[in-house]
């Protein structure tokens, strides 16, 4: 059976606040059961490529929380509809290079869109390899980038009132 | 004087990151042709020193996410051998059908994600799936691959890196009814490999493909009763016949400068090659009856020398493990949990396995403790960078009227003939190509 709401933390661990979206996941977890409907999935997916197809055909509506480099100060909360998402400037330089976009395209192509996508990106700042942890502004906007997906849960609605443009910072909060 | 150079400094449509330099001379010799790998030196050999013996195949299978299964079960054989365990039979076929799971998800990927989009002329398997005449076969690769998931999934409790197999045996295995919905699905995915097998033919069977041969020297496992994945004698096509533990006597390996990875040779022989079209043509007998049938329908038989025809042998070899894991599943029947139970011992052993890009080998000796004193391992990629660079020296000549564009893209094709895994490889694509006028 599917999910309600699926939401999907991508991110490599090992490199600095590429971990954001993992981190995101992992506070939403350590709630308190009454703070998440029942029919909320929340998935740590990693690098998950082309996988991301399969995951989100597990969900009715889906968030993916994922890291971002728009030109925004780091720690801003970006929450937009996928189908903002920007072309991507060059094709993917290994297998370990497929993102978002690419999964977000070939969904598009194929009709294995959800009926709801939307993205919650936290710009980071570091990408250092083999380190682990966040930089201090991008840890300190965990906790936002969670009540953003804790507003769409109440709401039961896409993020409008947060769109999104690339190399704009449209989070005044942020 | 300017020499013709191609170079590219990051190769796309490949496990991990690699560059390629050729340098083509005033009256078309070859003066370089080198494949950088420099994914950095990933020193596993060096740190599974002092560790304990079981735990070897959990950390090997970190080596990759494509073919974590081949190192691990490298590993689990090595280990087991070294010190003298014998597993069950039905370790045996489970570690044999999670194998070919990997095969299915690997192979599906490297055709339509990977080797296709050169073949179709697009530059990614997104753009591909643009063309709405190639948007359905895309949706059917995705579902294939996503079986060979599936079944990973089922055997080993995860996507990737195994939970179930250890040393001796299995922690949990897979009920009959979860192995007969995946024979199913098996069944079901035959059409789509066929149709695969007649698409890769039709890709590869047009000039300059299937004029490009180069004979050489082919190696991989070899098993006159069944086809290899997990097990058989270390074979060549030109006379290597040695049991799979020896590998390291018979296969030698040097370091090259600018080249994170080994080059190896046959010792008192020369460079040799792995990988499916090695497989295929020295095992196309024990292949699947179907497999059998739909190569002699597409035309293909061996010896086939032609690297570019590497595709068709994945295609083929996709049909086989559909064959053979509804077989093991068959075979199967209801898996039981056996005790796992051995005695540490010391020793010293090798084993060699058919990753889905060729032969990998581990292994190494354990103290009475069973305490890992020394340890080797071969990832097939590194196998064949002498074998690439001798079909760059063989083929750019032939295709020297083509534009620098054009032949680049062709170099790029050589590497990924070979599937090659530089995240593997490296104990380690770009390509530069220059010539002189």
């Amino acid at each position: 059976m599917k999910a309600d709401l699926l939401v999907i933390g991508c991110g490599n661990e090992w490199a600095s606040d590429d971990a954001v979206g993992l981190q995101v996941i992992r506070s939403l977890k350590d709630l308190d059961k009454d703070k998440l409907p029942d029919g909320v999935e929340l998935i740590e997916a990693g690098t998950p490529g082309l996988n991301l197809l399969d995951l989100w055909d597990r969900g009715e509506r889906v968030i993916i929380v994922d890291a971002i480099k728009s030109g925004a100060a780091p720690g801003t909360v970006h929450s937009f509809d996928a189908s903002l998402l920007p072309p991507r400037d060059a094709m993917p330089v290994s297998s370990h290079g497929v993102n978002i976009i690419d999964a977000v395209e070939l969904g598009r192509l194929l009709g294995r869109l959800p009926v709801q996508l939307t993205v919650i990106g936290v710009e980071i700042l570091s990408e250092q390899p083999f380190h682990v942890g966040l930089t201090p502004e991008v840890e300190a906007a965990v906790p936002r980038a969670r009540e953003r997906v804790l507003e769409m849960i109440r709401s039961q609605e896409s993020c409008t009132p947060h769109s999104f443009r690339p190399g704009v910072s449209p989070d005044a909060e942020g | 004087m300017s020499d013709r150079r191609l170079y590219v400094d990051y190769l796309a449509r490949m496990e991990g990151d690699g560059a390629m330099d050729i340098v083509i001379g005033e009256n078309g010799e070859i003066k370089k042709a080198a494949w950088e790998v420099w994914e950095p030196p990933r020193f596993f050999e060096a740190f599974l020193i002092g560790r304990k013996v079981e735990e070897a195949p959990e950390l090997v299978q970190r080596i990759c996410g494509i073919c974590p299964h081949a190192h691990h079960i490298a590993s689990l054989r090595s280990m087991e051998r070294a010190m003298g365990i014998k597993v069950s039979e039905q370790t045996r076929l489970l570690r044999e059908l999670m194998h070919y799971s990997d095969w299915i998800m690997s192979h599906a990927l490297h055709i339509y994600c990977l080797a296709a989009p050169d073949f179709v002329g697009y530059e990614s398997v997104v753009a591909m799936a643009g063309n709405p005449d190639l948007l359905p076969i895309v949706g059917k690769a995705l579902g294939l691959k996503r079986l060979g998931n599936d079944m990973i999934v089922a055997i080993c409790g995860n996507e990737i890196q195994n939970r179930t197999s250890v040393l001796g045996g299995f922690t949990a295995v897979p009920s009959k009814a979860t192995l007969q919905a995946l024979k199913e699905r098996l069944k079901a995915a035959k059409e789509f490999a066929f149709e695969t097998v007649k698409l890769v033919v039709s890709l590869g069977n047009v000039a300059p493909y299937n004029k490009l041969e180069r004979k050489a020297e082919y190696v991989s496992l070899y098993d006159p009763k069944r086809y290899p994945i997990n097990e058989g004698r270390l074979y060549s096509n030109d006379g290597l016949d040695v049991p799979d533990e020896e590998y390291p006597i018979w296969i030698l390996e040097k370091h090259v400068p600018s080249c994170n990875c080994k080059h190896a040779t046959i010792k008192g022989k020369g460079i040799f090659a792995v990988g499916p079209l090695m497989r295929v043509n020295n095992n196309f007998g024990t292949m699947s009856a179907d497999t059998k049938k739909i190569a002699a329908e597409v035309g293909f038989s061996v010896p086939c020398f032609l690297p570019y025809f590497s595709i068709v042998a994945r295609a083929l070899e996709i049909v086989h493990a559909i064959d053979a894991s509804i077989e093991l599943i068959d075979v199967l029947g209801e898996p039981k949990l056996d005790e796992i139970k051995y005695e540490y011992k010391a020793g010293e052993s090798y084993a060699v396995v058919e990753a889905a890009r060729g032969s990998a080998m581990h292994g190494g000796r354990v103290d009475k403790y069973g305490v890992i004193q020394k340890y080797d391992l071969i990832a097939p990629t590194a196998r064949n960078i002498a074998s690439l660079e001798a079909d760059f020296k063989a083929f750019v000549p032939q295709l020297l009227n083509l534009p620098d564009e054009e032949l680049t893209l062709k170099c790029e094709m050589m590497i990924r003939n070979y599937d090659p895994c530089q995240s593997c490889a490296t104990h380690s694509i770009k390509v530069n190509l220059r010539r002189e006028k």
